[in-house]
């Protein structure tokens, strides 16, 4: 039955409190659940990856991250502190591709610093690009760009770390990059 | 026609409403943290997308706004916003677009993560927007509408009341999702153009998508809440069986909306995403729809009953308004040409003023807020005029 509505006195504390306890308990139960659940895949040895066209070989010791990767369009795999990013996406422009926003996403949006100059790099097997290196205050990496102008596509490879370590990680990195090639089928 | 069913002087209580501000109590500062906590959040985000895509942000920026505005035009010609002062809805636009985003972005990257690793990164890459946007969407969305009601509430007095709050929360979070997804679809745009992304997701996420997403189902989701509160005469059992089954139909359309649900049927060109959005939207609209003449229909009678309660000599009430109380339609149809001619009326009085809006002058009282003050000043008004001119009221 309607009423007209009346100032009546009650407290609100009780209700406010369940809906912080309800809401801390959902996210934080699922953040909690998600940290303890390992995300690790092991990578069959010497076979090949494929994620989108770009397909390449593991270095033994890497593992895949199944929560960081995104069927046919960015793989991650890790070793210690160390993360070997591989992404794909379409570029329908020039080839230099989306490098300038690259290095403006990393300068201006993480707060990295490139070091260097951009230069031109070529694999084994051909594939062509543009790399740099960066660091921050708890990382450094290095970005390779390769963009494929028949398929209006470009790859991103991101590999970064901790210092300690790094150098080897990048010499992996090198390793999964020559063994990389854009023919893997869709 | 409804009869007076207001009983008088039954509750020792003054009859009037809370305002939204209500510094001793716990629910407003959770609710006024939680808004600023996310503000910080959403920010940062923002200010982000200016400095690595700054045409994008700052367009986007503009373009959003405009939309929120059209909006609520809309929601101001139906007359719902009446239903609160304004300061009900900036907290509910607020906590959408803010409190809720910041819950809401870390809660949906765990699920993703958590289907990644006990399924398969294919499975997200299908399913994980279906399986972690309603739940955790519609269930933060829910949770400010319910610390709103506790604000302030005797402001809720009817379903409209707490519809429109649920709206608003989920146009908040609409438009902040929509703004920071044509930020990051600008960062991965396969051109260096920053202009198309933003004109790209005004097509896609807001006129094709818009009227069937957040403020729909929590428009939905809020009937529930509506209803619990609004019958206590009934078993609590009863009362949360009603709000989790609106919650669930909230969840399920979103469910249906995030999911690849037909989208086999039809190819990537626009013309048939947007036939797709459209046969996926639809129902949703029309669900959305129900529940909004339900709440309307239960406005009118609410209205009745007030205005018999403050005016009880029937007759002073004329029988065309009596029947416009219970319709927002014919409401509007008779405000709109008496506001134009007031308002060319106050021009043509003060040329220079023109900007001051006219007054309406066949308004309905308020659903919820003012509802007593201004029935009541109806009430002296009515009185002093039918003392006035009695020949041409009483009938």
């Amino acid at each position: 039955m309607h009423e007209p509505s009346r100032r009546i006195p009650y407290r609100t504390w009780p209700g406010a409190l369940a809906v912080l306890l309800a809401i801390a308990a959902y996210v934080g139960g699922l953040i909690f659940w998600d940290r303890h659940t390992p995300a690790s895949r092991p990578l069959p040895e010497g076979d090949t990856v494929a994620v989108g066209q770009a397909r390449f070989v593991p270095v033994d010791g890497w593992e895949m991250d199944v929560s960081r990767s995104r069927a046919g369009q960015s793989l991650m795999l890790f070793k210690g502190s160390h993360k070997f990013l591989v992404t794909v996406g379409q570029w329908a422009g020039g080839p230099d591709g989306p490098m300038l926003r690259q290095q403006r996403l990393m300068e201006r949006g993480q707060g990295l610093s490139i070091e260097g100059d951009v230069s031109d790099f070529v694999t084994s097997w051909g594939l062509q690009g543009k790399t740099f290196a960066y660091y921050g205050s708890k990382l450094a990496g290095r970005f390779w760009q390769v963009v494929d102008l028949q398929r209006k596509s470009v790859v991103q490879v991101d590999a970064y770390g901790a210092d300690d370590g790094l150098d080897e990680a990048l010499e992996d990195a090198r390793a999964m990059l020559d063994s990389m090639d854009l023919e893997a089928p869709q | 026609m409804n009869q007076p069913i207001f009983e008088k002087d039954a509750s020792p209580w003054p009859v009037g409403t809370d305002s939204f501000f209500q510094p001793r109590r716990a629910a407003f500062w959770v609710l006024a943290a939680l808004i600023v906590n996310g503000l910080f959040y959403t920010l940062h985000l923002f200010f982000m997308g200016v400095r690595v895509v700054p045409v994008t942000a700052l367009l986007g920026l503009v373009v959003w706004g405009v939309y929120t505005l059209v909006f609520v035009q809309v929601f101001r010609t139906l007359d719902l916003l009446e239903q609160h002062p304004p300061e009900a809805f900036v907290l509910a636009f607020a906590w959408g677009g803010m409190g809720a985003v910041y819950f809401s972005a870390p809660a949906n990257i765990a699920i993703q993560s958590l289907c990644a690793k006990l399924v398969s990164p294919e499975f997200v890459a299908v399913w994980g927007p279906a399986v972690a946007g309603p739940i955790t969407e519609e269930f933060l969305k829910l949770a400010g509408v319910v610390l709103l009601v506790l604000v302030a509430r005797n402001q809720f007095q009817t379903y409209l009341s707490v519809l429109i709050v649920g709206a608003m929360t989920g146009l908040g979070f609409q438009v902040t999702e929509n703004l920071v997804h044509t930020v990051n679809a600008s960062m991965h745009f396969p051109l260096e153009n920053q202009v198309a992304p933003v004109f790209i997701n005004l097509l896609t996420r807001g006129l094709l998508s818009g009227l069937w997403s957040h403020a729909a189902y929590t428009t939905i989701a809020s009937f529930g809440i509506a209803w619990f509160l609004l019958h206590p005469e009934k078993r609590l059992p009863v009362r949360i069986g009603v709000a989790f089954l609106c919650f669930a139909l909230a969840w399920a359309m979103h469910f249906v909306w995030n999911s690849p649900f037909l989208e086999d049927l039809f190819d990537g060109g626009y013309g048939e995403m947007a036939v797709l959005l459209m046969v996926k939207g639809i129902p949703v609209l029309i669900a959305a729809g129900l529940f909004w003449r339900m709440a309307a229909r239960e406005n009118g009678t609410y209205l009745h009953a007030l205005a018999a309660y403050f005016v009880p000599e029937r007759e002073l009430i004329q029988d065309d308004e009596w029947v416009r109380l219970g319709a927002p339609m014919q409401r509007y149809k008779v405000r709109a040409p008496a506001e134009d001619a007031a308002a060319a009326r106050a021009a043509a009085a003060h040329p220079q003023g023109r900007h001051l809006r006219a007054r309406r002058p066949d308004a309905a009282p308020r659903g919820g807020g003012a509802a007593a003050a201004r029935a009541a000043r109806t009430a002296d008004r009515r009185a002093a005029l039918s003392a006035a001119q009695p020949t041409t009221w009483i009938r």
